[in-house]
Formats: C-alpha cells, sequence, structure tokens
C-alpha cells in the first residue's frame, strides 16, 4: 500500500514536534498545577516514567517489525475485539488532533485575533496538515525535520530571554512540602507522552530499525527536559500568578525585553504553535487514515486523509463549547486518565497478551 | 493552493499603523460616582521627527480621559472620543491616584492582564497628594515625551540613588498573589515650577507648569494602598531586600562633627532570615556594603588607620539606620513589605503553616536585628584633599 519509508531522525523529528506543540500552546502542566514552584519537578518526574512507557510500545512494535498497531492488535487480540481496540486507538489519534486544532484556534483568538472566527484557523491549518498527509509519510516526516529546528531553538530562546525578570525566590523552597500534588501533576506530563503511541503506526516504515529506540528514547529524553525547562522558566517568571495565565509560552514570550530594543518576540511563540500544530495533525491524520483502512480492508487510505480532516475541523470546533471548558478537560482527572488508559494502558495490554500467547 | 493563501494573510482583524493612537503611559482614577476614570497619553507620532525631536510647537503627546464602569469599558469609551483606535502594546506606565489606590486597585488591574495588547512589564507608579490625571499634565525639559522623562528618572533613581523601588505589573501582581509579601509601588510627587522670567521670542515650547519627582515607595495592604515610605525609608526596604544597586551615604565627618563626608555606594549584597523567638517573629538583616570615598566638607587623613575604621563604623550605622526607619515605618502602617512572612514560609514551611493566619498581627511585633559589614575602598583621585592636613 505504501512503500514510503523514513529514517530514525525523522522519526526523532516528528515525535519532538508532537511532543512540543502542547507545551507552545496550552502548556497544562503550568495551568493545572496546585504549586507552581514545584512544577518543573512534575516535568522532570513525568519524562522519567515516560520511558518505560514508551518502551512499551517500540517492544511491540519491534516484535511485529512488518505490522502496525492496528495489525498487531488484530494478531494478539484476534480478529473482533482487536478491530474494536484498533477503533479505541483511531478514535484517540483523531480526538488528539482536534485537540491540537482546537488549541490552536483558540490560541489564535485568544492572542491576537479576536473577531475572526476560530474556523479560519482550524481550516488553514487542517486544510495544510491534511495535504501533506495525503501526500504521505515521507512528506510530512520531511516536515517535521525543517520544522523542528525552528521549534527546539525557539523554544530555547524563549526559556533563556526573560532572564531579567526572573525571581529566583518563586521557585523555594527546593523541594516540595506535599508530594501528592507534584506526582499528580506529573501524570499530565506522561499523558502527553502517551501520545508517542502513533510510534506503533510508523515503525514499519522506518529504515533501519535497529536505530529507532535510540532516536525515541532521544526525543523523549530532549522535549522532557525542554518541558521542565520551560516550566521553570514559567515559574520563575511569573511566580504565583503563573496557575493563571491562558497561554503560559506566550505569556513568556511577551515578557522578553532585552535592553528595550530585542521585545515583542512573541512571533516565536506563535511560529511554533503554527508550524508544530501543523506537523502533528498531518502525522495524526495520515495514521488515522491508515488505521481505519487496515481495519476495514481498505487498499488505498489516501482517500480517507480530508474526511477525517473535515472531521477534525468539525469536532475541534464543537466539542468544547468555550475555552473554559477545552481548559477543563486537560485536567490531571479527565485528559490524565483518558490519555494514559489508552495511550499507555492498551499498549501494556497489547504487550502482555502477546506474551501470554508465547508462552 | 491560491485560495488556501488568501485564507492565510490574516487580514480579519487586520489594522494600519496610521489607524491605531499609541498610548504610552496611561492614569487610572475614580470619578465622583466611583467609575474608573482613565487618562492616557497618545503619541503623535506626525509631530516627531527621527530622534524624537519635536518638528513643530505643536506637544508630541495628546492627553485624553474616558470613564466606565470598569477599566475595559473605559478603554472602549476612548473611541467616542479618539479618531483613531487605542493600540496598548507599547504602555511603559500605569499611574494611580492616591485617592483611587487606597480605594483599592484589583478591581482596575485585571483588564491590564487579561488584554492581549498590554504588557505585565508596564511600570506600577502611585502618585501622592494628586490623581494620576494631575500626574499626566507634568512635562519634563529634556524629554518632549513625558513617558520617555518618566523612563529615564525611573532608570536613573533606581540604579544612581536606590531610592525608589521600580515595581512592573507582572511583580505587582505576583506580590498580590503570594503570601506573606504585601504589594508596593513607586510614588510620584509633582513638583510645580515658579513661574520664571518671561522669555518671549525664540523660546518654541510652552513653559512647563508642572514635572514630577519619583521619590519613595507607595505602601500596599492586599489592594489598598495604606501609605508612603520616603527616600530614606525606602533605601531601607532596598537594603533588606537586596535591591540597593548604588548611592550616596552621608555621615558626619570623623574630626569634624559639623561637616559631612558623602560615601558612593559601589557593591551591596544582603540578605534576610526570619525565625520566631519565644512567639515573635525576628528578621536578621546581614548587609555587605563597599563604598568610596566621595566628598569630604574639611580635612581628613584616610591614610591614618584610625580614621578609615571610624568611616567605616559611621557607615555602617548610617546603614543601620535606614533599615530601621523602614522597619519601624513598615510596622506602623502594618505591611509586610519585606516579604519576611514569606522568607519564613521558605524556610520554615511548617512553623509558617501555623503562623500564617496571625502573621498581620505578628508582623506588628517584629522585632530586627542588623549586621553590616561596610568597607570603604578607595578615595577617588585625590587622597588627603586640597585641605591641609596637620
Amino acid at each position: 500500500m505504501n512503500t514510503q519509508r523514513i529514517s530514525p531522525g525523522q522519526v526523532a523529528a516528528l515525535l519532538i514536534v508532537m511532543r512540543l506543540v502542547p507545551v507552545t500552546i496550552q502548556f497544562p502542566v503550568v495551568t493545572a498545577t496546585p504549586d507552581p514552584a514545584h512544577a518543573w519537578q512534575s516535568a522532570l518526574i513525568g519524562t522519567l516514567a515516560a520511558i518505560p512507557a514508551v518502551y512499551l510500545v517500540f517492544r511491540l512494535g519491534s516484535k511485529y517489525p512488518e505490522k502496525t498497531l492496528v495489525e498487531i492488535a488484530e494478531d494478539v487480540l484476534g480478529r473482533l475485539p482487536g478491530k474494536i481496540v484498533s477503533l479505541v486507538l483511531v478514535w484517540y489519534w483523531l480526538h488528539v488532533a482536534l485537540n491540537t486544532a482546537r488549541a490552536l484556534g483558540e490560541a489564535y483568538t485568544a492572542a491576537i485575533m479576536p473577531e475572526t472566527p476560530m474556523l479560519v484557523f482550524l481550516l488553514t491549518t487542517v486544510a495544510l496538515a491534511a495535504n501533506a498527509a495525503r501526500c504521505g509519510l515521507e512528506v510530512f516526516a520531511r516536515m517535521a525535520e525543517i520544522i523542528v529546528v525552528i521549534v527546539v531553538v525557539g523554544l530555547c530562546l524563549i526559556i533563556l530571554l526573560p532572564y531579567d525578570v526572573m525571581r529566583v525566590d518563586n521557585l523555594r523552597p527546593l523541594l516540595p512540602d506535599n508530594i501528592g500534588p507534584v506526582i499528580e501533576t506529573s501524570s499530565l506530563i506522561l499523558a502527553f507522552f502517551a501520545e508517542f503511541c502513533v510510534l506503533g503506526m510508523l515503525m514499519p516504515y522506518v529504515k533501519g530499525q535497529s536505530r529507532i529506540w535510540k532516536s525515541v528514547l532521544f526525543s523523549v529524553l530532549l522535549t522532557g527536559a525542554i518541558t521542565a525547562a520551560l516550566t521553570a522558566s514559567v515559574s520563575l517568571v511569573f511566580g504565583a500568578t503563573s496557575t493563571s495565565l491562558a497561554l503560559p509560552t506566550f505569556s513568556l514570550a511577551r515578557m522578553i525585553s532585552i535592553a528595550g530594543f530585542v521585545e515583542r518576540l512573541e512571533a516565536i511563540a506563535m511560529v511554533a504553535w503554527t508550524l508544530g500544530a501543523a506537523a502533528k495533525i498531518a502525522l495524526l491524520l495520515w495514521a488515522v487514515s491508515l488505521g481505519t483502512a487496515k481495519v476495514c480492508g481498505l487498499r488505498l487510505m489516501r482517500h480517507l486523509v480530508y474526511a477525517f480532516g473535515a472531521l477534525v475541523v468539525a469536532l475541534g470546533v464543537c466539542l468544547y463549547q468555550s475555552s473554559v471548558e477545552f481548559e477543563l478537560f486537560f485536567e490531571a482527572k479527565h485528559w490524565g486518565v483518558y490519555s494514559n488508559a489508552i495511550g499507555v494502558g492498551i499498549i501494556a495490554l497489547l504487550l502482555i497478551v502477546s506474551w501470554i500467547r508465547e508462552v | 493552493m491560491l485560495v488556501m493563501s488568501l485564507a492565510l494573510c490574516g487580514c480579519w482583524n487586520g489594522r494600519e499603523i496610521e489607524t491605531l493612537g499609541f498610548v504610552v503611559a496611561v492614569g487610572i482614577d475614580s470619578d465622583a460616582q466611583d467609575n474608573i476614570m482613565l487618562t492616557v497619553h497618545i503619541a503623535k507620532p506626525f509631530t516627531l521627527q527621527g530622534g524624537g525631536e519635536p518638528v513643530s510647537r505643536e506637544k508630541p503627546f495628546w492627553v485624553v480621559t474616558s470613564t466606565g464602569r470598569t477599566t475595559f469599558e473605559a478603554v472602549r469609551n476612548f473611541l467616542r472620543v479618539s479618531p483613531r483606535r487605542l493600540f496598548w502594546a507599547h504602555n511603559t506606565f500605569i499611574l494611580m491616584g492616591e485617592q483611587f489606590a487606597r480605594g483599592g486597585v484589583m478591581r482596575a488591574l485585571d483588564y491590564f492582564d487579561r488584554d492581549g495588547e498590554t504588557r505585565r512589564r508596564a511600570n506600577i507608579i502611585v502618585v501622592e497628594a494628586a490623581t494620576a490625571y494631575e500626574l499626566l499634565q507634568v512635562e519634563f525639559e529634556l524629554e518632549p515625551m513625558p513617558a520617555e522623562g518618566g523612563r529615564g528618572i525611573m532608570q536613573s533613581a533606581s540604579v544612581g540613588l536606590s531610592t525608589i523601588v521600580p515595581v512592573t505589573l507582572n511583580d505587582f501582581l505576583q506580590m498580590l498573589a503570594s503570601e506573606g509579601r504585601e504589594p508596593v509601588a513607586t510614588r510620584a510627587e509633582i513638583v510645580h515650577k515658579q513661574a520664571e522670567i518671561d522669555i518671549t521670542g525664540e523660546l518654541l515650547r510652552d513653559q512647563i507648569k508642572a514635572s514630577a519627582a519619583l521619590s519613595g515607595t507607595a505602601v500596599f495592604k492586599e489592594d489598598k494602598l495604606m501609605g508612603w515610605l520616603d527616600e530614606t525609608e525606602t533605601r531601607g526596604l532596598n537594603w533588606i531586600k537586596n535591591k540597593v544597586k548604588s548611592g550616596i551615604l552621608v555621615i558626619q565627618q570623623p574630626g569634624a562633627e559639623s561637616r559631612f563626608v558623602g560615601l558612593e555606594i559601589i557593591r551591596a549584597k544582603s540578605r534576610i532570615e526570619v525565625e520566631m523567638v519565644e512567639g515573635v517573629p525576628k528578621m536578621v538583616v546581614s548587609v555587605e556594603c563597599v563604598a568610596n570615598l566621595g566628598d569630604v566638607q574639611a580635612e581628613l587623613d584616610p591614610l591614618d588607620l584610625q580614621v578609615w575604621t571610624e568611616l567605616e563604623r559611621r557607615m555602617a550605622l548610617a546603614i543601620g539606620y535606614e533599615i530601621t526607619a523602614a522597619v519601624s515605618k513598615a510596622k506602623q502602617l502594618g505591611s509586610d513589605v519585606f516579604g519576611a512572612g514569606s522568607s519564613l514560609r521558605l524556610t520554615r514551611p511548617r512553623e509558617w503553616e501555623t503562623l500564617e493566619s496571625r502573621w498581620d498581627e505578628l508582623f506588628l511585633q517584629i522585632e530586627h536585628e542588623i549586621k553590616v559589614s561596610a568597607t570603604v575602598l578607595r578615595t577617588g583621585l585625590a587622597v588627603q584633599g586640597f585641605g591641609k592636613v596637620e
């Protein structure tokens, strides 16, 4: 069906961009934590927890090097249960894609263009992403290769440049009194790493299977480090007020002022949102279409891409009534449980069942 | 593809620069009906050429007022009088009148945090015994734009004198939100100019009737203005908060008690430690300060070690005096501007939990101890000076 191949480096680029998109937009680690002084520790703990979680996907994929995740599910669980699990995974990716589109739309309307209908942003971005996804894996993998550089460099600038308004006391005391909230918030970090289960769709198309884990590990560690640093930077600059920020990274970029000359760098944040979101939606649309095609036994997935793109736009606009409802969804008790259950739970289940079958 | 690129050009909320009025400073007051009254300085770009020099007799800014029940309504109401839509991204000052500030400022500030154009870097200033509207009438001799003048004074007074505390909206909101720390802002006063000799002819600009000075600190409790710290007390506050950059310490001259010595602070570092001693909070302030001899008013022999030590001892006393002044004024106003509660929270979190609810009363009893290590390092280009040394 698809003979396109990508390199392990491109896998890393895709995963890094995918993980950094929520960081650049709503950044729930900062806004959902009750304890902003220790949110960066939540980010680190979540990242450490993500390493074994992502390893599950890799392990499963490398057991069946020729097959995508949905085919593996059918192999492992049998025809009907496999298809059901596959459809859950497909829905999950679709949901992540529409959340990404919605977040981008919310960010644009909140930050700069309040009167423009959100539909405009969703429509343009998803149209672009769907076009890329339709052209195939190789196309948006190359796209991600370019975007990852812009996003990572941009975020590093945003982390470091507001140094003059940072207040060290905002991170003190260094160790939290109560570890509970820190752990709870770290489950949110893990929930975003759970999106990495899409790796199971990518793996059969990677040349150089042996080097995949190295690049996956690299992307987990890099994005974890960036998330933790950005969290720390937001807390240093905004202190107790950081939890009330709607767009922490954007607000952080707005604080940059070097010698009254290098100012108004929020454009960096916006470039990072837009490009990152486009690449992420492309990847997810591709995974959703491919997954559906495999489940339904279709020979071509390309025809599905635009249809799912339209669905992403429609649901992105309709699924949440307001920005508040959208933000509430990203609490640890909703998104955290939901995403971890699918992205980590189902993968773990598949792996365990496949082991049992071998015995 | 062509249609898509048209959609991407982002013109829905498009605004051309000629249709915008750039706000450079905003003042907040309350009117007789307790509405929010905003006064803004809007830059008039057509009166300025490159380098900010005025090209006509026209003032380079426009002062205009609007009222509303909320800040946002007042902001929109400017559209009734301003032919250009107000653009807030370049606003550098949020000024507040004393009367308004005493009634609580939070009700007006949220807009500046929530809106997408305003920035958290704007400086917060409270004007003593006047309204923000009156403060926005002042001009400075050396700058055609008063906001530029204000920024210049802000910079020089905080770096050269340490007698003000520069506070941005970001700082202010954090001080409001955090426990055991009360907000402060910069204090401004209006300086009325005496009528000078009437010179007519080549003098292009109108005479400036009032100017402004930044001196000291406005002290808040929660979001209500409680009172003021004068310049000495403000530097005391800056000693405690480790914010002293430079400044002049004036001490009585050893050996000539009616005369003074001016010492220039070169480096200063300080920290505080707060602990509970027998149920009473105690704040230990440790200051390390290095100064240079700036000027003397009578003969002084710096080569005499005893004189040198005496200079350093008096310098330490002068620093201690400023700190004590700040502490007693803050106690009098009942506002923990030092963040003593917050440093107690950081070092002894368990203890703080039991004290938090009573902190307001406890702060009134706070005791302080000052440890100063004062060093006079250099004498400048003269050693003994031109005074005759016996």
